[in-house]
C-alpha cells in the first residue's frame, strides 16, 4: 500500500509536463498556450483519442491541496488528507486523478470498499489514459486483496498489466 | 463509511451526554433554568402566604394585648417591643429568602449559562491564481464577512483596494490543529480571473481560504439567538457607554441604587411619565435572565434580593459581561436577537469590534425598547434616541463633543432586514438540520453551541436568489394574468463531491416559509424519461440506435381502464431511432421502452442512484407521474453526471463542539448505482437533447464552449415546468409553478430553461467531459434517421455498447 501513495506525489510531478497537449478541463486554464497546443496535436477540445489520450493532473492551487494532502496521509492524519483532498476537487472538478488520491486514502484508512469504488469512478473518466488506467486497475487489486477477495484482485492485477 | 459514522455517532452524544453532567455540577444548563425560574416564584407565593398567616395571628395577638394595659408608657414599649420583632422576623425572612436565591445564582454566569444555539458556517471561500472573479465580486465578499475597508490593511479583517489589486489580512478561524492563522494576502485580477496570489512578503500563495462566514443559527424554541462573546471582544466603548446610559452608580453600588431609584423616580415625577428606570445593570441583568416579565412586587422584591446577592458574588466586569451577552435586543421574526455581538451582526451586518461611535450609541440606546426603537421600523424615533444617547456619552465625558456632533451627523447605517450579511439562508438551514435531527437531538442542536460547518457556496447562493429574482419578475406567463402568483425552487449540488452548494426555496429566498425544494413535491414530467432509457441501456434491452414505433398504443391498466398516452406535439406515426425519442422527448417511443423494461426496473434504477422514497409503480411513471422533490430530482442527475456513481448529496461537512473537537464528519462517500457506459450513453443522449432537442434553446444563452447536457419537463396542463441537467463540475435543477398547482402555461423550455441556463452560466466553470469510458464505439450517423453518416464530420456521433456491432457503421471513435 504504501509505496503507491509515496510514488503518487512524485508520479504527478513527473508527468507534470507531459500534459501540455492535455484538453482543457477548467476555464481557468483555457488560455492560449493550452488550446494551441491542444490544436497542434491534432486533438478536439473534448480530446477523443483511441491511443492514449493523458488525463490532466491537478494543476495549480488543486496540485498544491493534492501534495498538502500526501504529506498529511504520511503523517497520519487522514481527516486532514481528506479535507484537503476534497478542497482539491472543488477546484478540480471531475478530475480523476482526484479521485484516485482519494481511493488510495480510503485504502490506508482501513476502507477497501470506497477505495475500490472511488478507484472505478476514476476508471470512468481515464479515457483511455493508459498510465491513469494502469493506477486505478493496481489500486483495485490492492483494495480488493485488503478487502479478501482474492480471485477480484488477480483480475484486477491483469486488467493493471493490460495496460503497461 | 455510513457504518463506521454511525458507530461514531453514539460516542459523540455520549460525549455530549457527558458535557451535560459535568455542567450539572458547575453551571447552570437551559434544561435547569426553568425548574429554577419556578422555584423562584413558587417559594415566593409559599412564603407570601405564610406571611400573611402571620400576619392575621399578630393582629389578632395585638388587639388581645390591648385590652389589659391601660398605661400610655407601657403600651409603647410593648408597641415598640412588636414592631422590633416584626421587623427581625421580616429581616430574618429576607435573610434566608436571599440566602435561598442566592444558592440560586451562585453558579449562575460560571462558564456557559446560556442556550448556545448552533452556529452554522459557509464553505469557506478558496483563493488560487486561475480562479474565475473579479475583484469587484471579492470586494463586496470581503464586505459581506465584515471586512473593514482601509488605505492600508494592517490587522485581521482590514483590506485594500487599488485598481486590481486587493490586499487583505485574513482572520484566523477554526481551532485545534486544523486552526487556521491571519495571512497578509495579495490578489491581483486579470480578465475576470485571479491572476496572482501572494504573502504579505511577496512569495507566491497556491491557495488560500478566507474564514467561512456565518450564515445562520439553529435556535431553541424559545427562540433566542445569541453569540456569545469573551471580554475582550467587547469594545471599551460599549462597556463605558452602558455605564453611562443605563447605571451610572454601576462600579459603585451593591446591586441596588436607592439614589438611582430616587433619581428616577423625580425625574418621572417632573416629566409626568415614566421616562427613566431605576433599575441597575445587575437588576436588569437578573431580570432578564431569572425572571419573567410581569412587572409583580414580589418580582422586584426577588429581583432587588438577587441582584444584592449576584453583586456580592460576582466581580463588576463579568456581571457587565454577562449583561453584554445576556440583554434583548431585537426581534427577527421568531428569532430573539439577544446579546450585543448578535445585535450587532443583525443590524449592522458587522461584528461587535468593527462597529462605529454612532452604531454602539445606537445599540445602547436599543435596550430600553428593542421594539419601540426599532431602526428599521422606526428610523426618526431610533435616530433621535441614538442622538441623545450620543448626547449623554458626550456630557459624561466618555466621548469628546466634537465626537457626539460628528457621530450624530451620520445616517442610521442599519442595513435592509433580511440581507444577506445577517445569515439568512432558511431554505439551506432547513436541510442542515434535516440532516444534524437524523443524528443529533434538537436540544444539542440548540444549546450546545456546536459549529456547523456546510456545503453552502454563497457567493453563488447569493447570486442564484438574485438570477430567480430577476427571471420571476420578468416572465411572461401565457395563462395567468401576471407572473406574481409564480413560484420558483432551484438546486445546485457539485456532484463530484456531493455539496449542496446553493438553494432557493421561493422566489423571495429571505422568508423561513415554505421550501419548495425541499418539501414540495410535484410529478417531474419528461425528466423521467432519461431514467426509462437508463434501465433499458443497462440491461441491454435497448441501444441508442434501436427504431421505436411513434404509433398511438393503449395501456391496460390493474384498474381494468386503459391508459392512451398521448405525444406533446400530437404528431405520430413512423419509428424514430431511441436517441431521437429521448432527445426531443417523444412520450409514445419512451412508454414502449418502459413497457419493455418494466416499472420495477425503472423504479430500481432510481433507487440505485440514491432516490430514497418509495414511488407507485404504475405505467403513468414512464412519464412522469412521479412526484418528486428538486433536491431529490437533483441527486438523481448528480448521480447521472458522474456516470453512475452515487455520492449522496450532503449540506454537512462536519460538527464541531464548543471547545473545538470534532463530533462527526461527513465525508464523500461513492457507490455504484449503475454501469458508467449506459450511464455515458444517456449523458450523451441529453447532450443530444441541448444540441438538437427539447434542450435546444440552451444554446443561444450558454457559452459554446460550456458543454452542458440537460433535459426538460412539463406536466399535464403545463402545471410544472422544470429543467434539469449538468456540466462537467455541477448539476442543476429549476422548477416553475404555482403553490396552488394551477396551470402557468410554460413548458420546460420555456419556463425553467432559461433560468436554469443563466445559474448554470454563472455556476459552471467546466464543460462536460465527453471522452467515452471504454467499452463504448461511437458511430457517426444521420440524426433524422440513424442511417451511417457519409463522412464523421456528417451527422452526429452516437455512443453504442462496444458488443452491439454495427459491420454497416461508420466508426468515429477519434473525433466529435
Amino acid at each position: 500500500m504504501r509505496p503507491v501513495c509515496n510514488y503518487s506525489f512524485a508520479l504527478l510531478l513527473l508527468l507534470l509536463p507531459a500534459c501540455a497537449a492535455v484538453t482543457s478541463t477548467h476555464k481557468g486554464g483555457a488560455d492560449p498556450a493550452v488550446a494551441g497546443s491542444a490544436s497542434a496535436t491534432g486533438m478536439t477540445r473534448n480530446g477523443d483519442r483511441a491511443d492514449g489520450t493523458t488525463v490532466m493532473l491537478p494543476r495549480g492551487a488543486a496540485a498544491h491541496l493534492t501534495a498538502e494532502a500526501e504529506r498529511y496521509q504520511a503523517a497520519g492524519d487522514y481527516i486532514a488528507a481528506a479535507a484537503s483532498l476534497e478542497r482539491a476537487m472543488r477546484i478540480e472538478p471531475g478530475n480523476p486523478w482526484l479521485s484516485l488520491a482519494m481511493a488510495r486514502l480510503r485504502l490506508v484508512e482501513g476502507a477497501p470498499g470506497q477505495a475500490e469504488m472511488l478507484a472505478r469512478r476514476a476508471l470512468s473518466r481515464a479515457a483511455g489514459d493508459r498510465i491513469l488506467t494502469n493506477r486505478c486497475w493496481e489500486l483495485v487489486a490492492q483494495a480488493r486483496q485488503a478487502g479478501g477477495d482474492k480471485a477480484g484482485a488477480l483480475e484486477a492485477a491483469r486488467m493493471a498489466d493490460q495496460h503497461q | 463509511m455510513v457504518t463506521r459514522r454511525r458507530s461514531k455517532a453514539p460516542g459523540k452524544k455520549a460525549l455530549l451526554r457527558k458535557k451535560k453532567t459535568r455542567k450539572n455540577t458547575s453551571r447552570k444548563t437551559p434544561a435547569q433554568k426553568k425548574p429554577l425560574k419556578k422555584r423562584v416564584s413558587g417559594k415566593t407565593s409559599a412564603s407570601r402566604k405564610k406571611s400573611k398567616k402571620k400576619r392575621v395571628r399578630r393582629r389578632t395577638g395585638r388587639r388581645a394585648a390591648r385590652r389589659p394595659t391601660r398605661s400610655a408608657g407601657g403600651w409603647r414599649r410593648k408597641l415598640l417591643q412588636r414592631v422590633g420583632v416584626v421587623f427581625a422576623v421580616l429581616i430574618a425572612g429576607t435573610l434566608l429568602y436571599g440566602f435561598y436565591l442566592d444558592a440560586g445564582i451562585r453558579n449562575a454566569f460560571v462558564g456557559q449559562p446560556w442556550e448556545r444555539p448552533a452556529r452554522v458556517f459557509a464553505q469557506p471561500v478558496e483563493l488560487y491564481a486561475g480562479r474565475n472573479l473579479q475583484a469587484q465580486e471579492l470586494q463586496q465578499y470581503l464586505h459581506q464577512l465584515g471586512y473593514d475597508r482601509v488605505a492600508q490593511p494592517s490587522q485581521p479583517g482590514e483590506f485594500a483596494t487599488t485598481g486590481m489589486v486587493v490586499r487583505l489580512i485574513t482572520r484566523s478561524w477554526g481551532a485545534g490543529s486544523r486552526a487556521a492563522a491571519p495571512v497578509a494576502v495579495e490578489v491581483r485580477f486579470a480578465d475576470g480571473t485571479i491572476k496572482e496570489l501572494r504573502d504579505g512578503r511577496g512569495a507566491p500563495l497556491p491557495v488560500i481560504q478566507l474564514e467561512p462566514q456565518l450564515v445562520g443559527s439553529i435556535i431553541p424554541a424559545s427562540g433566542q439567538d445569541r453569540v456569545v462573546i469573551g471580554a475582550d471582544q467587547v469594545p471599551g466603548l460599549l462597556r463605558e457607554a452602558l455605564v453611562a446610559v443605563e447605571d451610572r452608580r454601576f462600579f459603585q453600588h451593591h446591586g441596588l441604587d436607592p439614589r438611582g431609584i430616587a433619581r428616577a423616580a423625580w425625574v418621572n415625577l417632573r416629566a409626568g411619565n415614566i421616562s427613566q428606570g431605576g433599575s441597575t445593570i445587575t437588576q436588569q441583568l437578573i431580570k432578564s435572565h431569572f425572571l419573567d416579565n410581569r412587572r409583580t412586587w414580589r418580582r422586584k422584591y426577588a429581583e432587588a434580593l438577587m441582584a444584592v446577592a449576584l453583586d456580592a458574588r460576582m466581580p463588576k466586569e463579568r456581571i457587565l459581561l454577562a449583561y453584554i451577552n445576556e440583554i434583548y435586543l431585537g426581534q427577527d421574526g421568531r428569532r430573539a436577537i439577544h446579546g450585543f455581538d448578535l445585535a450587532s451582526r443583525f443590524y449592522f451586518g458587522r461584528s461587535l469590534p468593527q462597529l462605529e461611535i454612532q452604531d454602539i450609541a445606537l445599540l445602547v440606546g436599543l435596550v430600553r425598547g428593542p421594539s419601540f426603537y426599532d431602526p428599521r421600523r422606526h428610523p426618526q424615533r431610533a435616530l433621535q434616541r441614538r442622538n441623545d444617547v450620543l448626547g449623554i456619552l458626550a456630557a459624561g465625558g466618555v466621548i469628546s463633543a466634537e465626537a457626539a456632533t460628528r457621530a450624530a451627523g451620520q445616517p442610521l447605517g442599519v442595513t435592509r432586514q433580511g440581507q444577506r450579511n445577517n445569515g439568512n439562508y432558511p431554505a439551506f438551514l432547513s436541510v442542515v438540520t434535516g440532516q444534524l435531527l437524523r443524528e443529533y437531538d434538537r436540544d444539542d442542536l440548540t444549546s450546545t453551541g456546536l459549529s456547523i460547518y456546510t456545503t453552502l457556496n454563497v457567493m453563488l447562493q447569493n447570486d442564484i436568489e438574485q438570477i430567480i429574482r430577476r427571471a420571476l419578475d420578468g416572465l411572461d406567463v401565457p395563462d395567468m394574468p401576471s407572473s406574481a402568483d409564480v413560484q420558483a425552487a432551484a438546486v445546485v449540488v457539485v456532484p463530484e463531491t456531493g455539496d449542496l452548494a446553493a438553494i432557493v426555496g421561493g422566489r423571495n429566498p429571505g422568508f423561513d416559509g415554505f421550501n419548495r425544494a425541499v418539501t414540495m413535491r410535484r410529478p417531474i414530467g419528461s425528466l423521467i424519461k432519461p431514467f426509462v432509457f437508463l434501465a433499458a441501456l443497462s440491461t441491454g434491452q435497448l441501444e441508442l440506435d434501436t427504431l421505436l414505433s411513434n404509433e398511438r398504443l393503449s395501456v391496460p391498466l390493474d384498474t381494468g381502464d386503459t391508459w392512451e398516452p398521448d405525444n406533446y406535439s400530437q404528431q405520430y406515426g413512423g419509428e424514430v431511432p431511441a436517441y431521437r425519442a429521448l432527445a426531443e422527448s417523444l412520450n409514445l417511443p419512451t412508454v414502449r421502452v418502459g413497457l419493455q423494461v418494466g416499472v420495477k426496473n425503472v423504479i430500481t434504477i432510481l433507487k440505485q442512484l440514491g432516490l430514497q422514497r418509495d414511488i407507485p409503480g404504475y405505467p403513468a411513471l414512464f412519464l412522469g407521474a412521479a412526484e418528486l422533490a428538486p433536491l431529490e430530482v437533483a441527486q438523481l442527475f448528480s448521480s447521472l453526471s458522474t456516470r453512475g456513481f452515487v455520492t449522496p448529496v450532503r449540506a454537512v461537512k462536519e460538527v464541531v463542539d464548543a471547545d473545538g473537537v470534532p463530533l462527526s464528519r461527513y465525508p464523500l462517500t461513492v457507490s455504484r448505482g449503475v454501469n458508467e457506459v449506459a450511464a455515458y450513453q444517456v449523458i450523451a443522449n441529453l447532450q443530444l437533447a441541448v444540441s438538437h432537442g427539447t434542450g435546444r434553446g440552451l444554446q443561444k444563452r450558454l457559452h459554446e464552449y460550456l458543454e452542458v447536457a440537460g433535459k426538460t419537463g412539463t406536466t399535464n396542463d403545463y402545471r410544472d415546468s422544470w429543467f434539469a441537467g449538468f456540466s462537467g463540475d455541477v448539476a442543476g435543477v429549476v422548477w416553475l409553478g404555482t403553490d396552488d398547482n394551477s396551470p402557468t402555461g410554460l413548458t420546460g423550455a420555456r419556463g425553467a430553461l432559461p433560468v436554469w441556463a443563466d445559474i448554470m452560466a454563472r455556476a459552471a466553470t467546466v464543460p462536460l467531459d465527453t471522452r467515452a469510458p471504454s467499452g463504448i464505439q461511437k458511430y457517426a450517423v444521420y440524426y433524422d434517421s440513424a442511417g451511417p453518416a457519409a463522412s464523421c464530420a456528417h451527422g452526429v456521433l452516437i455512443p453504442l455498447r462496444a458488443d452491439s456491432h454495427r459491420p454497416e457503421g461508420l466508426r468515429c471513435d477519434g473525433n466529435q
